[in-house]
Parts: C-alpha cells; sequence; structure tokens
C-alpha cells in the first residue's frame, strides 16, 4: 500500500516535472542531424545534404509538447 | 406705450394716459459684485478645528471612546487568534511556495514573452521559438547575478546578526514576521486573514436618499425625492451623530415635519430617539435633521463641568445643567427666572431639580431654601447649607414650606425698599440686582434660590400656599428669589394655571399624555412638536423637554454618580465655610383669606370691589399680602365659592365679592370641617 502510494506520487511529480520542462523547452536537437539541420557530407567541399526530418531547422519538438500540440488540434477541430 | 385722447376744439385740455406695461422683466437688473458687497459678507466660516476637540469635555470624551474602542478590538482580536493561527498555518508555506517559484520564475525571465514562445511551439516553428528564447536569455542574464548578490547579503545580514550577539527574542520576532509576510503572500486575494467586519450597529451613515424619501413619505407636502436641496457642506458628522440639513420646498415649513417627528423615525427605520429634527438656522423652511449614531438613551453623557473640583458658579452667567441630543451642554442663568419641572415619578424630576440646586449651591453668594414633599430625604446631604430645609408629608414640614412662601412675600416687600434705595444711590440702575450689590455683604439683596419638590402636595395641604407663592415669584423675580418648583401631578388643582403662566423657565420631563405635558409646557406645545411623552419613565429619566431656554427642545439633566454627588455637595461646603448662607424663617401663622376678607369688610358695606379688597388686605397684614392683586383675590375667594358679583360703589357697579357671599362661604367651610 505504502510503496504504491509512493510510487505513484513519485511517478506524479516525474510527470509534472515533464510537463514543465515542455513548457519552458518545448524543442530538442533533432536526433538524425545532430541539430545541425543537414546531413554531415563525406567530401569536405561539397554542401551537406539538407536534413528533411528537422526541416532543415535541426530542431524538433519534444514527444510530451507533440502530444500535447497533437490533443490540442484535435480539441480544437471537435 | 402712451395713448393721447386727441382734445376736442372747445376744451383745451390734453390726457395723457400710461397704459399698463405688460410682459417684460420684472426682476430687478442682475449687477455685478462690487467690492463693498464683498467686505460687507457675512458668511459663518466653518470652524478649523473641529468641535469635539475645542472643549476639554470634547477631547476627554474622545480619549474615552478610543481607549475603550480600542481595548474592545484588541479583546476581539486575542478571542479570535486561534483561528488566525490556524489560518496563517495553511497560508505561510503556500506563501513560501509563491514567493520562491517567483523569485526562480522572474529570474530565469520566465515571463519574458512567455505567450509568443509558447505560440512558435504550438505552431511547431523552432526558429522563431530560438530567436524569442535567445532574447529572453539575454533578456535575463543579469537576473542571476541579481538573486546571488540578494542571497549573499540576506547571508551576510544573517552571519553579522549572529555575530552581533542578537539575542534570541529577535531571531524569533524575526521568524514570526517572515511567517506572517509568507501567510500574506499565500493568502487567496478575497480571504483576509483578520476579520475585520465589524457586528453590532446597524445603522452606520445617514444618506441623502434615506432623508429624501423619508420626507416625501411624511407627505408634507414634498412630493419628489429630489424637491429636497442640501445645502453645503451636506450630509456630514457632527458629534455623535449625523447632520443633515435640507430645505424644504416651496412654503413648507420645518414645523410641519418637527410635528411627525414619530413618522420620520419610522420612515428612517430608526428608534424615536436617534432621530432629532429641529428647524435650521437660515430660514423657517430649513431643517436641521440629527440622527445619532446610537439612540440616545443608548449613549452615555459628557462630564459635568460642574463635578470638576474646582468648580464655583455664578447665578447670573449662564451654568451647564443638561445636555441635550447632540450631547452639547445646555446652559442656563438662574438669576430672574423661575423653573417648573414636571413629570410622572420615576421621570427624574429630583435630580432635574438637583442641577439647578448645585448652580445655586456653588455660587456661595446664594442662600438656599429646600423643601422637600416626599419624604424621602432627597436633599438631606444639602440640609446643612440651606437656611431653611424641610422634608416630609406630615404638618411640619407643610408649615414650615408654607413658612419659605410668608418669608419670600415679606423678602420681597424689604428687597423692594432696599432696591429702591440703591436705585437712588446710583446702585442699581435698571431697579434689579446687580452681581455686585448681591456679592456686597449687608445688602441684603444676595440671591435666594428656593427649591420646592413635590410643591402639589404643598398646595392641597395648605389652602392659600399656591396664591402666596404665585405672589412671591412673579415679585421676586426681579428681586433675586429664585423659585424652582418640582410636581409629579400638574393639573389646575394641584399646580394652579397661573403660577404656569409666571415661570417661564418649564421642563417637562416623562408624562403620561398631552394634557399633562401641555399643563407644563403650555398649550400647544404638543403639536408644536415639544413632548414629554416619548421618553419613557425610569429608562429615560433626566430626559425632558424644556421651553424658556435659548434653544427649546430636549434636555437631558446631568445625572452624577453618587461619588461625584458627594463630592460636588462637599465643594460647595467648602465654598460657603461649612455654613448656610442667610437665617431660617420664622413661623408665621398662615393667613386665611376668606376670614381676612371679611375682616376687612367695614360695618355698613354690603361689598367691595376686588382692586378696593385687595388693597385692604395689603394694610391688614403687609408681610403676607403685599403685592396681592384683584385678579388674585378673586381667584384665591373663588376657590371657596365666594363668586364674582356686582358691587355698588357710588354710583356704578363693579364687580366684586359681596358681604353675603363671604358670609355663605364661611358657613359651608365651617359646616364641612365638622
Ligand atoms: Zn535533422
Amino acid at each position: 500500500m505504502r510503496g504504491t502510494l509512493t510510487a505513484t506520487g513519485i511517478l506524479l511529480v516525474v510527470l509534472l516535472g515533464y510537463a514543465a520542462s515542455c513548457i519552458v523547452r518545448p524543442f530538442r536537437d533533432c536526433w538524425l542531424c545532430d541539430g545541425k539541420g543537414h546531413h554531415r557530407s563525406k567530401r569536405k567541399r561539397k554542401l551537406s545534404r539538407p536534413c528533411g526530418w528537422c526541416d532543415r531547422t535541426g530542431k524538433r519538438l519534444r514527444f510530451g509538447r507533440r502530444a500535447w500540440n497533437k490533443a490540442r488540434e484535435k480539441y480544437r477541430a471537435a | 406705450m402712451t395713448a393721447v385722447i386727441p382734445f376736442d376744439e372747445y376744451d383745451d385740455e390734453r390726457h395723457i394716459i400710461e397704459a399698463d406695461k405688460v410682459g417684460g422683466p420684472v426682476d430687478a437688473p442682475d449687477r455685478k459684485t462690487t467690492f463693498a458687497d464683498v467686505v460687507a459678507r457675512t458668511e459663518q466660516r466653518p470652524p478649523i478645528v473641529p468641535a469635539v476637540l475645542r472643549s476639554p469635555e470634547g477631547r476627554q470624551a474622545l480619549a474615552r471612546w478610543s481607549a475603550g474602542y480600542f481595548a474592545y478590538e484588541l479583546g476581539k482580536h486575542a478571542w479570535k487568534s486561534p483561528k488566525y493561527a490556524a489560518k496563517v498555518a495553511w497560508y505561510a508555506p503556500r506563501g513560501l511556495w509563491r514567493a520562491g517559484s517567483a523569485v526562480l520564475w522572474w529570474a530565469v525571465g520566465g515571463r519574458e514573452n512567455f505567450h509568443l514562445r509558447q505560440e512558435a511551439a504550438n505552431k511547431n516553428d523552432p526558429h522563431t521559438w530560438q530567436s524569442l528564447n535567445r532574447t529572453r536569455a539575454k533578456e535575463s542574464s543579469a537576473r542571476w547575478w541579481v538573486v546571488g548578490v540578494g542571497l549573499l547579503l540576506l547571508l551576510a545580514a544573517l552571519v553579522g546578526a549572529e555575530l552581533a550577539g542578537m539575542p534570541s527574542v529577535g531571531w524569533w520576532a524575526a521568524v514570526v514576521g517572515l511567517v506572517l509576510v509568507a501567510a500574506r503572500l499565500g493568502r487567496p486575494a478575497d480571504k483576509p486573514i483578520v476579520d475585520w467586519a465589524t457586528t453590532g450597529q446597524r445603522f452606520t451613515k445617514l444618506t441623502a436618499e434615506m432623508v429624501r424619501n423619508a420626507v416625501v413619505a411624511l407627505s408634507i407636502g414634498v412630493k419628489e425625492p429630489g424637491q429636497l436641496t442640501f445645502p453645503p457642506p451636506g450630509i456630514h458628522k457632527d458629534g455623535p451623530g449625523w447632520l443633515a440639513r435640507f430645505n424644504l420646498p416651496g412654503a413648507i415649513v420645518a414645523t410641519q415635519l418637527l410635528e411627525k417627528r414619530d413618522n420620520l423615525a419610522a420612515a428612517l427605520r430608526l428608534p424615536v430617539d436617534q432621530v432629532w429634527p429641529e428647524v435650521g438656522p437660515d430660514h423657517p423652511g430649513q431643517v436641521d435633521l440629527w440622527v445619532g449614531f446610537q439612540p440616545s438613551s443608548k449613549m452615555g453623557q459628557p462630564r459635568w463641568s460642574l463635578a470638576a473640583p474646582t468648580a464655583r458658579t455664578s447665578v447670573f452667567e449662564p451654568q451647564p445643567f443638561a445636555t441635550d441630543a447632540r450631547q452639547r451642554p445646555l446652559s442656563t442663568v438662574l438669576l430672574a427666572r423661575n423653573f417648573l419641572i414636571g413629570g410622572q415619578p420615576g421621570s427624574g424630576k429630583s435630580y432635574a431639580a438637583r442641577t439647578l440646586l448645585t448652580i445655586a449651591m456653588l455660587d456661595p453668594t446664594v442662600e438656599l431654601k429646600v423643601a422637600e414633599f416626599k419624604g424621602v430625604g432627597d436633599f438631606l446631604d444639602v440640609a446643612p447649607l440651606c437656611s431653611t430645609y424641610a422634608v416630609g408629608v406630615d404638618d411640619d414640614a407643610f408649615e414650615t414650606g408654607s413658612d419659605i412662601i410668608t418669608w419670600a412675600l415679606a423678602e420681597c416687600e424689604r428687597r423692594g425698599k432696599r432696591i429702591l434705595a440703591a436705585k437712588q444711590r446710583g446702585e442699581a440702575p435698571e431697579g434689579k440686582v446687580t452681581p455686585e450689590l448681591a456679592a456686597k455683604r449687608g445688602s441684603g439683596l444676595h440671591p435666594v434660590f428656593i427649591l420646592l419638590d413635590e410643591v402639589h402636595e404643598l398646595f392641597a395641604a395648605v389652602p392659600g400656599a399656591a396664591a402666596a407663592c404665585e405672589r412671591a415669584i412673579k415679585r421676586g423675580r426681579a428681586l433675586g428669589i429664585i423659585f424652582c418648583l418640582a410636581t409629579q401631578i400638574p393639573d389646575k388643582d394641584s399646580l394652579p394655571p397661573n403660577i404656569t403662566r409666571c415661570i417661564t423657565t418649564r421642563w417637562c420631563l416623562s408624562v403620561l399624555g398631552q394634557v399633562e405635558n401641555d399643563m407644563i409646557l403650555g398649550t400647544g406645545a404638543y403639536k408644536r412638536g415639544f413632548s414629554g411623552t416619548v421618553y419613557r419613565p425610569g429608562i429615560d429619566a433626566g430626559w425632558g423637554v424644556m421651553v424658556g431656554v435659548d434653544k427649546p427642545g430636549s434636555a437631558r439633566s446631568f445625572f452624577p454618580t453618587p461619588e461625584v454627588t458627594a463630592a460636588i455637595v462637599a465643594r460647595a461646603g467648602q465654598l460657603r465655610g461649612h455654613a448656610a448662607v442667610g437665617e431660617d424663617v420664622e413661623r408665621v401663622e398662615a393667613r386665611d383669606m376668606l376670614a381676612d376678607a371679611r375682616t376687612v369688610l367695614q360695618n355698613g358695606e354690603a361689598g367691595l370691589p376686588w382692586a378696593v379688597l385687595a388693597e385692604r388686605l395689603a394694610e391688614l397684614a403687609p408681610e403676607f399680602y403685599a403685592g396681592v392683586t384683584a385678579e388674585m383675590v378673586r381667584e384665591s375667594l373663588a376657590r371657596y365659592g365666594v363668586d364674582s358679583q356686582d358691587v355698588k360703589v357710588g354710583r356704578s357697579n363693579l364687580k366684586g365679592a359681596r358681604r353675603t357671599a363671604l358670609e355663605a362661604a364661611q358657613q359651608r367651610r365651617e359646616i364641612e370641617s365638622e
């Protein structure tokens, strides 16, 4: 019982913390291009290929924020 | 416009008739204000210092009220302190959390373009977000330093305090202060920690709307609430209450409103003794409506200046004896006035009489004569200061009372001669007693204050006493003899209307009805709004309506505690050297006017006109009948059933007493007494 309560409490705190962090820092670096917005070229002189995953921005919404935005759009549409 | 009637050729005349001018302005033309107008202005300048702070009594009352108020508030909040403590315990952590998070949020610049950044995140626009975030970082980059320095300073202060040896009390105070501040920050905006809401008094403020609606509801001719005008400064606080001065519209006079004081109080939803309308100072259509914070029966009374240990009065100057509804002292001059106090048992007559006696008592030149026919010794403590004192409802007391009146009559006779001599010496320019003459030793003109309490007992027991008293009152007024009569049955037998008529200052305490009220205050007083019927015996003891003073209206006699009363009597004794001023009265046989009238009738006279009879009586016994008038003799003898009949004098018939009527009256009386 006590363990469950503690676990629930910890879970709640962690969730709230994650939610807060999604408000303060909604973006994270793109994992595909390492936040550079373009793929690293093998030859040095040549221009590198832009990253399509992050649309050349190098940033992507974090999972929580993306889910939140999606939910919000759904709510707006309804 | 002139109309010219053409002259005819035969008559050389010309008539010019000025026709009436109709229409056009009839008002005088407006003109500009000149300097002369400004200089001649006599507008009232309101006093700068509030009235309550101008008199020592007012200041003391204010101080006393403040002390009481704060003591009450302190006690109330102390009683509620557990509740406050619980609230603080609940709100303080919240306040701490709020303060901490607010500082952090500020330090990171969280509020800086917060909504723009969120919008960028919502639209999945990392470019905008990044630029906005850079702005935020730049704006708030120095804030961490501020927070850091602040924390360091706080730490330094704490360490400094510890090193300087701050006592633990100081630490506790700091902690308590911090907790209180935290609780203040943590409480919801609409929930104060301390209960400020006052309870109790329902009436707090008199508003123009209340007054307007109440006056319209009286149906004295005011139709619309807007018809009342309030001259500046409008409704304001005046003493312990609100004063609304307003003008009634048209030709409605304030007395119409005064007659309906009960209705006014009903319309305002307040007790009658909280609502005090009077005629305003500017014109007869102006009303000064004073509404107390409390009903006057619940208000205390300011200190009486005569209760001061150094008090000394003069019967020639106004002295306070009562307060009005607004707690302002009322003053009266004793000299050249006579007083009648009426009211049912429990109305506070004796105390009202005592306030007047106190004024006389504290003037060491005044001789006191007190007779009290209640028999309970209300004035026993003053007896050593009185040249004559009687108490009781026995023959002895009545004889003394009657002797006082007889003495007063004889004294009037003596004083008349002294005044005449003084006038010839130039010491009494108006033929009246002056303060100098009164104070002069051996002048025989010192003021005399005669108090007859429950005087109807005397008048009922001693026939002729009332008539003699009336003569003494009339003559004594200008000669320094002051009568104060108190009675509870003001009907025409126990208190002859003639006596009432010659007494100018009348004080009607609680009475049962309009008849008694008008017996004391005069016909029509009740209708003019002067009524003692509103006061309840016992509860409103000392309250009454007074006429014959500068400002007729409600008057509440001072009602000092027994200790203060004793102190006043002691002070009077000290002023008077613990001895009575003046001589005791001599036993004088009361005269029997019926027998005397029969005596002065000479052989062969079938009757005497009233005027001649009065003269003969005065010759027979000047010490008793001095100053008696034809009218008085007629009224005194009418009581024995002697009718006013025609008496032949020479050729004409005059009204008078016939021998047959006098003898018949004597026989009737003998038969009745058997
Ligand atoms: Zn990428």
